[in-house]
């Protein structure tokens, strides 16, 4: 530790030094202050990894499918705010870490991620591995650098720090090839890349007309997205809906951005959002949307999403203003820092009676207990066996909504999902970057039968680096959210839909795990327990109905008043 | 149909032009056509980019910003953007003259001079091109290459080049 630390510092010296390619790679991931890299080695990287075997500072995580790479530096990115790295070779490691700079980039996730290239000789001959890896990341990346020269390497490395965690945070792609890590050339020590950039000063005078607007509302609602977490502004959030009683709607991603046990919590909004929040969202006069971006899941048909409300929306991404809904007012600038400058000026207001609708009424009704267990007894059990204190890893289907509206997560950043891509196979090579990222926390991997099979690989790199994770497993042999959709739209025709599972008992203890199955509902407090318990990576396979469908729903592309609600049996 | 002109300044890098394109094509945005320039300064280059609805441009100036290698974005100004164009016409010795007249009413040049045609060249707005093509058409427009608007923003340049270099030394 010592070691990197004064290499960390190098830069301020003016020595120069010969180096290779891979050793300068070293020192300026050092100086960025990364600690841990999630990498699979190939040939094109190689003069990387040799030259990492003489940086112990640089912890190396080996994934088992690049993919993992990815979804890993994401998770520890989520966490701990910092970038997440992530390291393949050309051609397939490559590609196979298209789909993670996707999901990092729709869900403004700063990574920097490093592949290797054929060496530059060979370049667009078709060399062996060789893939347009710069071509295949524009769409997907907020920035990709090809290093053509070894001089060039450092000041690349920090300028993909730098645009990676500036303004709206992104993906960046530095892509190297061989003989560029391998080339020696003179170091010279070169300053990290800047933060706090991209930050647009705040103007007040729109403040001050958002102000204006807010005081006239009757019926104003926050809309408030990731936004908020990236930007460290849940209490600066928590301070406006306080000081202005106006009620507050979290996005997937803004999940845990504000307490879901606050009197002026409203729920999820949009496909599978709450129906009294769908429904005050189409009553509302004024929506404050803040750092959130107007996903089709939220609004639905556009046109017809709340037609009665003017629209405030601020954003730290000038080009999300204004792209999918006309807006009354459009505020440039970081959530956390408008939200400051928007409770110093607003007097405390009260909206008791709008609240009171817009929360709907809620029916305490215990439901019967049964015998299968239900979504909402095996969160419960969770969050029992937890004290509550557990970050929640989510995959993506059925179970990754049913966690985003009935777990109820009080405590910032406790939630983390995929949401803008929506890519199964998420949650286990998240949940990695996650307990790496922030070793004392609870990481619960709460997937579907479907999306756990996709990365599940991983539970090898989960056994290597020793992982306390707990993953839940909500097996209902369907692919469900694809069934439901078939149940609703396609005449139920349950076409590739059914899905099998491999005995996880058997499957955990083959990677060294421990799993336990769960068929009944009283099982499962016992069992949610034991795993707690139990150290290391735990598997809990909880059996549940096959057909249980995700109410309410609003059909995609419709309004409010298209919305399914459970029916009553 | 109306057409605007927005002018894009960017750091000359691998990939940077794709990014550009690609986004555009992406994002779906109603392109005209566009131009590339060559700046005072070898690792920055301009692009001017036609587009067939003036509604769109703030939003697309938007995206466009977000890319790390573009420098600068911005609405033309209509009057300085011009259009080049060279063309092969039919025109024998008989014509010549006649022709001539033409050319020299619209401040075209000849550039070649052929038994049976001349080569010319003619820079100017759209409609000043388009009046001369068509006065041409009677002795018959064998072929041209005709670029889509460049221009040049009014008021003061952008001084790119702190951050051109800022960019290549982060």
């Amino acid at each position: 530790m010592a070691v990197a630390r004064e290499r960390a510092t190098d830069w301020h010296t003016d020595r120069e030094e010969e180096m290779s390619g891979g050793e300068i790679l070293c020192r300026a991931l050092e100086a960025e202050g990364v600690r841990l890299i999630f990498g699979y080695p190939g040939g094109a990287i190689m003069p990387f990894y040799d030259a990492l075997y003489g940086f112990p500072g640089l912890r190396h995580v080996l994934v088992r499918h690049e993919q993992g790479a990815t979804h890993a530096a994401e998770g520890y990115a989520r966490i701990t705010g910092e970038v997440g790295v992530c390291v393949g070779t050309s051609g397939p490691g490559a590609t196979n870490m298209v789909t993670g700079l996707a999901n990092a980039f729709m869900d403004s996730v700063p990574l920097v991620a490093i592949t290797g290239q054929v060496a530059r000789a060979a370049l667009g001959k078709d060399s062996f591995q060789e893939t347009d890896v710069l071509g295949l990341s524009l769409a997907v990346t907020k920035h990709s650098i090809l290093v053509q020269r070894a001089e060039d390497l450092a000041g690349a490395v920090h300028e993909a720090f730098t645009v990676a965690r500036s303004g709206r945070p992104g993906p960046v792609l530095l892509d190297i090839p061989k003989d560029v890590q391998s080339d020696r050339t003179s170091h010279v020590p070169h300053p990290p890349g800047r933060r706090g950039v991209g930050r647009p000063p705040v103007d007040r005078g729109q403040v001050e007309d958002a102000v204006q607007l807010l005081q006239r509302a009757r019926r104003p609602i926050i809309l408030a997205g990731h936004g908020i977490i990236l930007s460290g502004g849940c209490g600066a959030l928590r301070c406006l809906a306080e000081q202005s009683g106006i009620p507050v709607s979290l996005t997937l991603l803004g999940l845990s951005a504000f307490p879901a046990s606050h009197p002026l919590y409203l729920g999820m909004p949009g496909m599978h959002g709450g129906a009294a929040v769908n429904r005050a969202l189409n009553e509302a006069d004024v929506i404050l949307a803040v750092g959130m971006r107007f996903d089709d899941r939220v609004t639905g048909k556009v046109s017809q999403f709340a037609p009665q409300a003017r629209i405030i929306h601020i954003d730290i991404d000038a080009a999300e203003l204004e792209k999918v809904v006309p807006t009354a007012i459009a505020i440039h600038g970081d959530a956390r820092e408008v939200l400051e400058c928007l409770t110093e000026r607003l007097p405390r207001m009260e909206h008791t009676a709008w609240v009171q609708q817009a929360r709907g009424t809620t029916v305490t009704t215990t439901p019967e207990r049964t015998e299968i267990p239900r979504p909402d007894d095996i969160f419960a059990a969770i969050k029992r066996a937890t004290a509550d204190q557990a970050v929640v890893v989510s995959d993506v289907g059925q179970h990754q909504m049913w966690v985003a509206q009935k777990y109820g997560f009080d405590r910032p950043n406790t939630h983390i999902t995929s949401g803008g891509l929506g890519t199964m196979g998420f949650s286990l090579p998240a949940a990695m970057g996650v307990k790496l990222g922030k070793p004392e926390a609870l990481v619960w991997v709460i997937a579907g039968d479907g999306g756990i099979q996709m990365n599940i690989q991983e539970l090898a790199t989960i056994a290597d680096q020793d992982l306390d994770l707990k993953v839940v497993i909500i097996n209902n042999g369907y692919l469900g959210m694809v069934r439901q959709w078939q149940e609703f739209f396609h005449g139920g025709r349950y076409s590739c839909t059914p899905i099998s599972s491999p005995d996880y008992v058997l499957l955990a203890e083959a990677y060294g795990h421990k799993a336990r199955q769960v068929t009944r509902a009283d099982e499962l407090d016992e069992v949610m327990r034991w795993a707690a318990h139990t150290p290391g990576c735990v598997i809990v396979d909880v059996v549940v109905e096959g057909e249980r469908n995700v109410y309410p729903m609003i059909p995609s592309g419709a309004s409010v008043a298209t919305m399914i609600e459970e029916p009553e049996d | 149909m109306h057409e605007t002109a927005i002018t894009l300044c960017y750091c000359n890098r691998a990939g940077t032009l794709d990014r550009i394109i690609g986004l555009l094509r992406r994002r779906g945005f109603p392109i005209g056509g566009m131009t590339v320039e060559r700046t005072h300064r070898a690792d920055v280059n301009r692009m001017t980019i036609t587009v067939e609805r003036d509604e769109v441009v703030p939003q697309m100036c938007r995206h466009l910003e977000r890319i790390p290698d573009v420098l600068e974005v911005g609405r033309a100004d209509g009057t300085l953007c011009r259009e080049y164009a060279l063309a092969r016409i039919s025109c024998g010795p008989a014509q010549r003259s006649e022709v001539m007249t033409i050319l020299s009413a619209y401040h075209a040049h000849p550039l070649a001079i052929g038994a049976d045609h001349l080569v010319i060249e003619v820079t100017g707005f759209r409609d000043h091109l388009d009046a001369l093509f068509a006065a041409l058409t009677a002795y018959g427009v064998d072929d041209v290459a005709r670029t889509y608007p460049m221009a040049l923003r009014l008021g003061e340049p952008a001084d790119d080049t702190a951050a051109c270099q800022e960019r290549q030394t982060a």
